[in-house]
Parts: structure tokens; C-alpha cells; sequence
């Protein structure tokens, strides 16, 4: 993970769904594509596969936003594939993640709150 | 032996194939150059595991809303794009006209598809062939356009001078057409009024056309016709 110090500004912190998981499947080790789509769909109970656009368009914004780069780590020798290149997560993606999980715990505190899963 | 009429390496080549020609190849250049490869291997491992799960119909089930997510994808490409040209940069007169040349050209397909190409169809030995030609002409000239755009290729910059070119001899033969047409059955109103759409719309290729090639060259002219295609 790279050692960027910057906090997450406010109005940069809308993440898409698929920016979202592919975040979220990265702090366990870089990734190529196909293992982010993998481990998204493993997830998401098979609810959010994206295609190749979807998911390299997000990985576009998020390498230009800074929130993941590409990672020289790479696995050994006999489980590489040389075409493939391996996205690992930063410390101001970190950030951005815990950020928008924050967010989203707090939205789920309303929505309790409020009764919306038909509690009492 | 999977016992499947269609093999899998065959299905996962075909639909590699599909989604090379007609997706991938719409993607900016910029973004194709980056993850091209990728996407395409991506696409390739994904299809055959469909494959594995269901088969050939599983493929096919899959393949429609993969393509429709793609092309929501090459549109936000397109529109990143436009958002990180500075507008000074941006030609969008010429954006404008691709976009109504593309108008254009579509209506008048789908015009002559209808009013000359299906009752051919419906009438072969009997009807007029003179509306044959024209409709088929005018489909290939408008899919010319599509193809160099998709190919971005130099070695198609021709195909526009071809169609510009094509535009005026089809612009005199539906003069001569609809002239005769004038005469047919369905009545001196319709075909006045067909007649004389067609002829604006051929009118107005021309000189799109026409502009087009003065104005705008190689990839400006590629780049600004995709824009236009994806909404950009």
C-alpha cells in the first residue's frame, strides 16, 4: 500500500457500487481483474457482477483518484500471469473505504431507526 | 466430449469475437490502448465459465445485458472525455453535423427500407427493382461511416470520399426514381412527399458530407463521430 497522507475531501467521496466492492476486495492482497469480478461476485452473493467496462472503468477512476495503484507485488512465479496487472488498494483509498462504510452504517442506523426492516 | 452441438472453444471464439467487433471497438482509444487486452481476456475466461455453467443458451442469456452494461460503459467513457477537454478544444460544430449526418442517414435507411426495399421484397417479380439499388446503396454508404469509425483506421479514410461521392450519383438516381414513382399506384401526394424527403435527406448528406471532408480529418473526424454515436 502506497503512503499517501492526504485526508478524503468531502466532495470526492461518492463511490459507485463497483468502485465500492472493488475497494472493499482489495485489502486483503493486490488483485488482477478477473480475481476483483471474482471476489465481488463472491461478495455480493452473485448480486453485483460487473462486466469488463464496468469494472475497468472503475478501476480507471480509482487509479486517477489515487485510491488504488498498480502493485509490482506480484504472486510467485508459478501462479503469475505476466499479461495481468495487479491493483492493490492505497491508504487514501483506505480512507475513502472506511469513509463510505461509515456512511453507509450510519444510514443503516436510520433506516433502523426508522423502522424500515419492519422492526419495532 | 461435452455432448453440446456447439463446442465450447468455438462459442467462447465467437463471442469473443462479437464483443471485440462491436464493443471493445467503440471504447475511446485512449481507454482501448490501456485495457484492451485485459477486457478481452476478462470477457473470454467469464464466457467460458457460462459456458461450463449452462451451455451455449446460457451464453447467449448472458452475452445481451453484458453487451447493453458495455455500452452505458463506452458512453461514460466518451462523456469522461468530453468533461476533460477543455472547451476550447472541443469541436462541437463538427460534432453537431456528424451527429446530423448520422440522423440523416439513419432516417433516410429506415425510410427506404420501408417505402422501396420491403415491397421489392413482397413483390419481386412484379414490383419496382429501381428502389432496390438505391435502399441497398444508401445502407452500405451509412454503414461505411460506422465502419471506419469502429476500425479507426487511416487506411479507411477513402470510404468517406466514396460515400460523398456515392451520395451524388444516388442523389440523381432517386431523382429518376421517384420521378417514375410519381406515376405508380400509391398516388401523386405520397410519392411527391417521399420523393421529396428523400431528396432532402440526400441533400443534406451531401453537403455534410461535403463539409465534413474540408473541415475535419482522420482521427479529429473518427474521434468526434464516436462522441456523436454515444451521446458524448
Amino acid at each position: 500500500m502506497s503512503n499517501e497522507t492526504e485526508t478524503v475531501p468531502q466532495d470526492e467521496m461518492h463511490l459507485t457500487t463497483s468502485m465500492f466492492y472493488i475497494l472493499l476486495a482489495l485489502p486483503d492482497g493486490p488483485k488482477h481483474g478477473y480475481a476483483i469480478m471474482k471476489e465481488m461476485e463472491e461478495m455480493t452473493e452473485g448480486q453485483i457482477v460487473p462486466g469488463p467496462g464496468t469494472l475497468y472503468g472503475s478501476i480507471k477512476r480509482l487509479l486517477k483518484a489515487r485510491m488504488i495503484v498498480e502493485s509490482e507485488d506480484r504472486p510467485i512465479r508459478a501462479l503469475d500471469d505476466e499479461r495481468r496487472r495487479y491493483y492493490a488498494i492505497t491508504d487514501y483509498g483506505l480512507r475513502a473505504l472506511a469513509t463510505e462504510v461509515g456512511r453507509l452504517e450510519k444510514a443503516v442506523r436510520l433506516a433502523r431507526a426508522k423502522a424500515v426492516f419492519g422492526e419495532t | 466430449m461435452t455432448g453440446r452441438l456447439i463446442s465450447k472453444s468455438a462459442v467462447v471464439r465467437l463471442a469473443s469475437l462479437a464483443y471485440r467487433a462491436m464493443v471493445l471497438a467503440l471504447y475511446p482509444a485512449v481507454f482501448r490502448a490501456e485495457y484492451e487486452q485485459e477486457m478481452l481476456d476478462m470477457f473470454r475466461e467469464r464466457c467460458s465459465e457460462i459456458y461450463g455453467s449452462g451451455g451455449t443458451a446460457q451464453v447467449g442469456r448472458w452475452l445481451l445485458p453484458t453487451f447493453a452494461e458495455e455500452f452505458r460503459n463506452i458512453y461514460k467513457e466518451y462523456r469522461d472525455i468530453m468533461a476533460e477537454t477543455p472547451k476550447s478544444n472541443r469541436n462541437t460544430r463538427g460534432a453537431m453535423s456528424l451527429g446530423i449526418v448520422f440522423l440523416i442517414g439513419t432516417w433516410g435507411t429506415i425510410f427506404f427500407l420501408a417505402n422501396e426495399v420491403l415491397p421489392l421484397l413482397s413483390d419481386w417479380m412484379h414490383g419496382s427493382e429501381a428502389g432496390f439499388l438505391p435502399g441497398l446503396l444508401l445502407v452500405l454508404i451509412n454503414a461505411s461511416f460506422v465502419v471506419r469509425a469502429v476500425t479507426r483506421s487511416k487506411r479507411f479514410e477513402y470510404v468517406a470520399g466514396m460515400a460523398a461521392i456515392s451520395n451524388i450519383f444516388l442523389f440523381a438516381g432517386l431523382i429518376a426514381i421517384h420521378t417514375g414513382a410519381l406515376n405508380l399506384s400509391r398516388g401523386f401526394e405520397f410519392n411527391l412527399f417521399s420523393g421529396g424527403m428523400a431528396l432532402l435527406m440526400q441533400g443534406g448528406l451531401i453537403w455534410m458530407h461535403g463539409r465534413l471532408m474540408w473541415h475535419m480529418r482522420g482521427e479529429d473526424l473518427i474521434h468526434t463521430n464516436l462522441l456523436v454515436q454515444t451521446g458524448g
